[in-house]
């Protein structure tokens, strides 16, 4: 240890201080100032104040430590400063926040008048109307219309500006879109920008934030390093104001370093083109599904609406056509109907009218309706006389036809019906009286006709026969309908008849016999036609010999005097008409 | 791609236009200086494996009163100042336009370009007083609008400036 000591204990010789000023000199006297100066706080404090600037700046340009350790001092500090004075503050910031909220509230009110004055716009302004008389016009639907006019906006580019160089840091535009070289254009705004403000003596904190031209304007939003401008063509929505106030906001967050240093580079903007490209796709979807769907639902339901009642119109006409029929249909009577859902008819139809599908033919599907009718007897013109042809069951050749309550009969038929309908006819309801006089008058006439053909009718024997020959027969048989119509219309007319059967002879002979020969050919006569049906008793076999002949018509042929011809005697009846065997 | 905003000022009638015409991308037509008082070109310069996009912002000029709208200078990388050969006045002009722009914004690059080199026989500008000012530091450019002389080298050495900036 001694050795040791001994080693160390030169330091405090005089050759060693020598030896070190030898060796250290002027070092030794500058870290003696060293010590000196860091040893005093004072002048450590000063040569420090002196470097911090640049250290500062410096460090704040590697990283953001420096931030990151002052922010709370900054904080601390700035609460006591509030604690012990606010005032220096409130009037640093003054200038600051009153414009800021002045613009805020201006803003918020602008946003807000918009909203209201589109509501108001979109009912009942002349321009709305305006537009429904587009629509009618042009006969497009009033949606489409209002789409095209108003609601309808595209943001067609968006360009994000650096607002001290006014050089573009960004940009997109919709698709089918046609621009202009965006470096160009946004350099012009920033022109424009400039020269309006220059020109026309704005507040420092007022800027262009829109430009219009027709349907297209520039929306405008300036932030502290950088402007946001929107082209949009059509009408922009208030919500797109905000939508780009909260995107630049959004960038200034993001970007703000990149913002206060940008030197040209625009590459460190690559990333704000999602945000930009935001405000494109943001609006194309609020347009697309907004406006169209409610006006469509509503155009669905007028149109569906208008068929509707359309349908129910046509269907309550053919109802009523129904109804009206009904009620002019003779034999039926319509107490209660109703049209819901199938239509119900309630009434009394005449069995002998028309049936329900004869009616309403061609109006409405029959079996749409349900038929409730109960029968009953009709007394109108038509049901009467259908009852009437329905019971008396006329012959074809006898037409009935109806005068207030008197059928008449027309035309022929035989004597039986007329009995029958005489009596029968007075039963049927609505009928009072039968009127045939039109049917005897014919029968009259009918008589005549026979009464005429029978005389004219003239049957032929040989000299001294009085046997029919095969001539006579056929004449006989041709003239037996006219007997039977003779005691037809005789009945008819409630006359009397006699048929005298004429029998003559010509001059030879003796008066004896060919008044004998004369009986014997009208008797000849007369057994024929009992034999074929005529009754007997209007018959009546006379022979008249020769003395009836007329010279004049003897001479020329003496055939006529042996021939047997009728004589046909009608008068009024006395008795009644014997029934027709 | 680096962008870069260039203006371009001087009294009316030196070429500024015609200067820029046949080298720049143009939508806009000249009617914009008299309305808005600017027209603003586009042009692209390759130096080395970079592509330089100089936005050209052509200010109107205003003779009579040699008064500029600064604020259509502010945020420029440099700016040109354009001069006539043939009409001293133009260079005062452009020098009291080069005064105002550095009080408005502070000291900016910028370069002066002494247009109509086509009829140089017939400059009025005092050669003493253009090697004067480049013995000053000045850069000047001797252009010609008519056939192109000096005109790529101006926008060159603009992008040169910039792309020198860059590397340090």
């Amino acid at each position: 240890m001694k050795p040791a000591k001994s080693a160390i204990g030169p330091e405090d010789t005089d050759e060693w201080h020598q030896l070190r000023s030898l060796l250290l000199g002027e070092e030794q006297a500058s870290l003696s100032t060293l010590t000196a100066t860091v040893g005093d706080s004072a002048s450590l404090a000063r040569s420090v104040a002196s470097v911090l600037p640049n250290a500062v700046a410096i460090r704040a340009r590697t990283d953001d430590r420096l931030a990151i350790e002052l922010a709370p001092l900054v904080e601390a500090s700035l609460q006591q400063s509030v604690k012990t004075n606010p005032q220096p503050l409130v009037d640093a910031l003054y200038p600051l926040m009153g414009p800021a909220i002045r613009r805020s509230i201006s803003e918020a009110l602008v946003d807000m008048m918009q909203a209201f004055n589109r509501a108001v716009e979109q009912t009942l302004s002349p321009r709305a109307l305006k537009w429904r008389f587009d629509a009618w016009r042009s006969g497009q639907s009033y949606a489409s219309v209002v789409l095209l006019n108003s609601l309808v906006y595209r943001v067609e580019q968006v360009f994000l500006i650096h607002r001290r160089t006014g050089l573009l840091l960004s940009h997109v535009q919709a698709e089918h879109t046609v621009v202009q070289d965006p470096d160009m254009v946004s350099g012009m705004l920033t022109a424009i920008r400039d020269f309006v403000s220059d020109s026309f003596q704005v507040g420092q904190e007022d800027s262009v934030d829109a430009i219009r031209l027709g349907d297209l304007s520039i929306q405008v939003r300036v932030g502290p390093r950088a402007i946001l401008a929107a082209v949009v063509r059509g009408n922009a929505p208030e919500t797109l104001r905000t939508h780009l106030s909260n995107t630049l906001e959004d960038i200034h967050r993001r970007f703000g370093l990149a913002l206060a240093q940008f030197e040209g580079d625009a590459n460190g903007f690559i990333g704000t083109e999602d945000v930009l490209r935001a405000c494109l796709s943001a609006q194309a979807r609020s347009r697309e599904k907004q406006p169209w769907r409610p006006y469509a639902i509503l155009t669905l339901a007028v149109v569906l609406a208008a068929w509707l009642a359309w349908a129910q119109h046509q269907s309550a006409a053919r109802w009523d056509t129904v109804l009206a029929a009904l009620e002019h249909e003779p034999g039926y009577v319509v107490l209660e109907s109703s049209r819901t859902g199938r239509g119900t008819v309630h009434g009394l139809r005449d069995p002998l009218a028309r049936t329900p599908h004869e009616v309403i033919v061609g109006n409405l599907d029959e079996s749409m309706i349900k038929w409730d009718l109960k029968p009953y007897l009709s007394l109108e013109p038509a049901l009467v006389l259908a009852r009437a042809r329905h019971l008396l069951d006329p012959p074809a050749t006898l037409m009935l036809s109806l005068g207030g309550d008197n059928l008449r009969a027309s035309g022929t038929a035989p004597a039986s019906w007329f009995r029958d309908a005489r009596v029968r006819a007075l039963f049927i309801p609505g009928i009072r009286s039968f009127d045939d006089s039109p049917a005897l008058q014919e029968g009259q006439q009918a008589l005549t006709r026979i009464r005429a053909a029978l005389t004219a009718t003239a049957l032929y024997f040989e000299p001294g026969s009085s046997a029919l020959s095969q001539d006579d027969r056929d004449k006989l048989n041709v003239a037996l309908p006219a007997f039977r119509s003779l005691r037809d219309s005789a009945e008819n007319l409630r006359m009397d008849y006699r048929i005298e059967i004429v029998g003559r002879a010509d001059a030879p002979g003796t008066t004896a016999i060919n008044l004998q020969l004369s009986q014997a050919r009208a008797d000849a006569v007369r057994q024929f036609l009992i034999a074929h049906g005529v009754a007997s008793a209007r018959l009546r076999a006379l022979g008249v010999g020769t003395i009836e002949a007329t010279t004049a018509t003897a001479a020329a042929n003496e055939n006529l005097e042996r021939r047997v011809n009728f004589r046909i005697n009608i008068g009024p009846s006395n008795e009644p008409v014997a029934p027709a065997p | 791609m680096i962008q870069k905003k260039l203006c371009m000022v001087g009294s009316f009638g030196v070429g500024k236009t015609s200067l820029v015409k046949r080298y720049v991308q143009s939508i806009f037509s000249e009617k914009y200086h008299t309305t808005v008082g600017v027209k603003i070109d586009k042009k692209d310069v390759i130096v080395g494996p970079e592509t330089i996009r100089m936005m050209i912002w052509d200010l109107a000029g205003d003779d009579a009163f040699a008064r500029l709208r600064t604020t259509f200078v502010r945020g420029s990388a440099g700016y040109l100042l354009v001069a006539d050969g043939t009409r001293t006045q133009t260079l005062d002009v452009a020098l009291e336009l080069n005064r105002q722009i550095q009080d408005a914004t502070g000291k900016l690059p910028f370069v002066l370009v002494v247009n109509k080199f086509d009829l140089a026989s017939a400059w009025e500008i005092d050669t003493n007083r253009i090697t004067a000012l480049e013995e000053a530091g000045v850069k000047v450019f001797r252009t010609s609008a008519k056939d192109g002389f000096g005109v790529e080298s101006v926008f060159e050495h603009f992008a040169v400036l910039e792309t020198l900036e860059r590397a340090s």
